[in-house]
């Protein structure tokens, strides 16, 4: 058996699935919602059941993984079910299921059946597409999504991507809020930043900020945006009084660097203990915090996100636009 | 207003403040005040400049006090004890010697805050805490009211925790708010309830208010009765008899957590989510409690009881006059049970029957709602009578959760009906742990939202419910007895007898 578990043909899932939680009367099924994950890359399902298994450590759901293979060599269906099961509380496991499924060259309807037909009734479905868009992602499929999950940083073509999300959005049969893992990374670096401005001596700096620029490793171009895009819309500088850029660095390291005539404020990631260290040099004043850098594995960043719940306010409509302009100087 | 605080906001956002703790040496501050406040920065929610001033009479350097409490963090922190985390955090932490008569510590202790103000560019505010025995209550706040310590700096605010006990009784309660509203403002006085600071217990509005199916049951029409069941199986170790023979089950626990969760399950619908909205609503409960008066109804009303030897969880258990600093002749009860109720439209002949004892079988506070029988006309003769109610438990510790009792036919030719549970557990639907109450609490008082705290009146009618139930007890002629019952069983038959009465019977747990 792989990781992906036992092997089962299509028209068996759900009787194998049964049969799965028959076996062990210690285990515990739970579930909160129907999570999908759809992929078109080919070495990805291993990888997926990783972060799966991550989730629900702390999230418990039906997961259900696609990996579809449209350059297949030929037309394929492969299905596994499988149980993640966690101890809680020393003694009984609570388990999730996953059903995973390989298919070479598959038609968008194909696909479509296969979210539907295992969805675990009335829990909501999260859909985490992976990659750009195709043609599988139409009204059909999303308007059965409650909450979709992207990862922006991952596509090549960002603007043409959201506008896609746009239409989608835009259609009356949709419903699904929005989630940019890209942006769920950032959650940290939001909250040490606007920790900079809590501090009573420097709430008054900010409307002197004189430059802000934004480091960022080699791959994390769009995460940059995405923090510059979010510091000058929810502030009131403009381009001629604050020089705002991005740039990266040789340290690979994520920062923020506000100047002020009095000082400068700062959020820099402290050496390999997963904090954040944010900075406020004004005058004599000096004063440092020190805040959780948050989880870097996917998992956490997924579970953490359908934890937290709730729209990405102002992400879609301010945000985005604001980000593609960064992103395409 | 800090615009990028703006979304990013989950909750009313704390100000910065420092916080002095009064009893600092104390096991509260080890156990629960310095963890709860570690966790809230290791999860980013503790504002820049957050300070802590300990204040406790012995001699202690900074460094030596901080290793002391380093160790116990180690012990008692939520989340794992960080290294690097520890020493940003515990650097903002200074011991204050001083005792609580001494008005030159007061004042030393308001050059410290005014250091703090200048040094960090902070406006001021203060968070109290009075984290130590009641009887120290008057002399803190007198001292913190003429040292001018308790009025804030402009545009700052000063607070006030107060840890329960609140009073012993109505007049001693009522001199204490008279205290505490001397010298801070009522709106500035948070008078802590650990278990409102429960996820369980936030979540008894959600449950009822967010959902539509149960409000419309929840009143006489459709529940035959409600238990509240608050179990411990330790008896007075740790020297805790001391403290625990001078107040008894009824103050220790009726008094403020128990009638809490009454006021949660029977209240009204509030107008709003304001503290103010939410506490006028509980305190409409307090108001309805139907007082029994007099030992006649006192003894039909209310059981107390003392345990004699027995054994809990294997291991042989002394008697509760037996106890560690516990009197041979102690009349203080280690267990109650009780009818009280709600004189309220919704909740007219609806008895609520709370227990609440030490060295029981299990540990487990739980809150059992049962419903009236479905009409009989047609399965009457399938079901064994007791079980027929649908029964809603929402457990508030441990193994946090709601589950639900029907009944369900059982496969086969005959028509024969079992009770079925669907069970909702918090630690399997949700695997993160939830947040300790305290860290909830503080977080709250610093964001100056009083919603989880019990304001003046609510802890006043609790008390003259509580009162008269002890006047009988203690000042009548002819008292009801105390009860007995072997540690490690379920009560005394008394209480079972008390349920008897009405044709119920205890829920087994
Ligand atoms: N412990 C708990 O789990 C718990 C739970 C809920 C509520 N509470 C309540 O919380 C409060 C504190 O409990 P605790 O268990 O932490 O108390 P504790 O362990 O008895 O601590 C008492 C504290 O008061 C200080 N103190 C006593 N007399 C003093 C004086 N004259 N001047 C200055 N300091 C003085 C002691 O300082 P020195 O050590 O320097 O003498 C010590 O720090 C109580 O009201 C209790 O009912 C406690």
């Amino acid at each position: 058996m792989s990781a992906l578990g036992q092997p089962v043909e299509i028209a068996e899932i759900d009787s194998a699935l049964r049969a799965l939680w028959e076996e062990d009367n210690a285990a515990t099924r739970a579930s909160l919602t129907n999570f999908a994950i759809y992929s078109e890359c080919d070495d990805c399902l291993e990888a997926n059941t990783d972060v799966i298994a991550g989730i629900t450590r702390e999230h418990a759901c039906r997961a259900i993984l696609i990996a579809s293979r449209p350059d297949a060599p030929k037309r394929s269906v492969k299905a596994w079910i499988t149980a993640h099961c966690q101890l809680s509380g020393g003694q009984k496991s609570v388990c999730s299921e996953q059903v995973t499924f390989d298919l070479g060259q598959p038609s968008a309807s194909l696909i479509r059946n296969i979210v539907f037909a295992h969805l675990d009734s009335d829990l909501p479905l999260v859909l985490w597409w992976q990659g750009a868009f195709t043609p599988v992602f139409d009204d059909r499929l999303y308007s059965l999504i409650d909450r979709l999950l992207i990862d922006s940083s991952t596509w090549e073509n960002p603007a043409k991507e959201f506008e896609t999300l746009a239409t989608a959005r835009d259609d009356s049969t949709s419903r699904f809020l929005l989630y940019d893992l890209t942006w769920s990374r950032l959650l940290p670096y939001r909250l040490a930043t606007a920790g900079l401005f809590d501090h009573p001596a420097a709430a008054s700096a900010l409307s002197k900020v004189s430059a802000l620029t934004i480091t960022h490793p080699k791959n994390s171009r769009t995460e940059a945006a995405f923090l510059l895009a979010w510091l000058t819309t929810r502030s009131s500088w403009d381009a001629s009084s604050c020089k705002a850029s991005i740039k990266e660095d040789e340290k690979n390291e994520m920062t923020v660097h506000f100047t002020t005539p009095e000082g400068a404020l700062t959020v820099t990631p402290t050496r390999d203990d997963g904090f954040l260290k944010s900075t406020v040099t004004l005058g004599r004043l000096t004063a440092e915090q020190i805040y959780p850098a948050g989880p870097s594995d996917t998992a956490s960043i997924v579970a953490r996100q359908l934890q937290s719940g709730g729209a990405h306010a102002d992400y879609f409509e301010t945000i985005v636009p604001h980000a593609l302009k960064i992103i395409a100087t | 207003m800090n615009p990028f605080r703006e979304d990013l906001a989950t909750r009313t956002a704390p100000d910065p403040c420092t916080i002095v703790i009064f009893g600092a040496t104390g096991d509260l501050t080890h156990r629960k005040l310095i963890p709860g406040l570690y966790n809230l920065l290791h999860d980013g929610e503790l504002p820049p400049t957050t300070r802590i001033v300990a204040f406790a009479r012995r001699e202690k350097t900074d460094e030596g006090f901080r290793q002391e409490l380093e160790e116990s963090n180690k012990k008692y922190s939520r989340q794992s004890h960080n290294d690097r985390l520890w020493q940003t955090f515990s650097q903002q932490i200074e011991y204050h010697q001083s005792t609580f008569e001494d008005k030159e510590g007061f004042s030393r202790l308001a050059d410290r805050l005014k250091a703090y103000r200048e040094k960090d560019g902070t406006v001021g505010n203060v968070l109290f805490y009075l984290s130590t025995a009641p009887d120290y209550f008057d002399d803190i706040l007198i001292a913190l009211k003429e040292s001018g310590l308790a009025k804030a700096p402009k545009n700052a605010w000063a607070r006030v925790i107060v840890e329960k006990p609140f009073g012993t009784d109505l007049p001693t309660a009522q001199h204490l708010n008279q205290v505490v509203n001397d010298t801070f403002e009522e709106a500035d006085t948070y008078r802590i309830d650990h278990y409102l600071g429960k996820e369980t217990a936030q979540n008894i509005m959600v449950l009822r208010f967010a959902n539509a199916i149960f409000e419309p049951l929840w009143n006489n029409q459709h529940i035959d009765h409600i238990q509240i069941t608050c179990a411990e199986n330790m008896g007075m170790t740790g020297g805790r008899g001391a403290y625990y023979d001078t107040a008894g089950a009824l103050r220790d626990m009726v008094q403020n957590h128990l009638l809490q969760l009454v006021s949660l399950i029977a209240m009204e619908p509030p107008a709003d989510l304001s503290a103010d909205g939410v506490r006028d609503a509980k305190v409409n409960v307090f108001k309805s409690l139907r007082h029994w008066v007099g030992a006649e109804e006192v003894g039909k009303n209310v059981v107390r009881a003392q345990y004699t030897a027995g054994s809990v969880d294997g291991i042989d258990a002394v008697g509760y006059r037996q106890e560690d600093r516990v009197p041979e002749d102690s009349k203080t009860e280690a267990y109650v049970a009780l009818r009280c109720f709600v004189d309220s439209w919704r909740w007219d002949g609806v008895p609520f029957y709370i227990r609440v004892g030490k060295q029981l079988p299990k540990k487990a506070t739980e809150i059992s709602i049962h419903f009236n029988e479905a009409p009989s006309v047609l399965f009457h003769k399938s079901a064994n009578q007791q079980v027929r109610k649908n029964v809603l438990v929402i457990r508030i510790q441990p193994d946090e959760g709601v589950s639900l009792r029907m009944l369900s036919k059982v496969p086969g030719p005959a028509v024969r009906m079992e009770p079925v549970k669907m069970d909702f557990r918090y630690k399997t639907s949700f695997g993160k742990a939830s947040p300790e109450a305290y860290e909830r609490l503080i977080l709250d008082a610093m964001a100056g939202d009083a919603t989880l705290f019990a304001r003046r009146d609510e802890v006043e009618h609790a008390w003259r419910f509580i009162d008269e139930i002890e006047k009988a007890w203690h000042q009548s002629d002819s008292p009801p007895p105390v009860a007995e019952y072997p540690a490690g069983s379920w009560g005394p038959k008394e209480a079972d007898t008390l349920l008897e009465q009405d044709g119920r019977v205890w829920r087994r747990l």
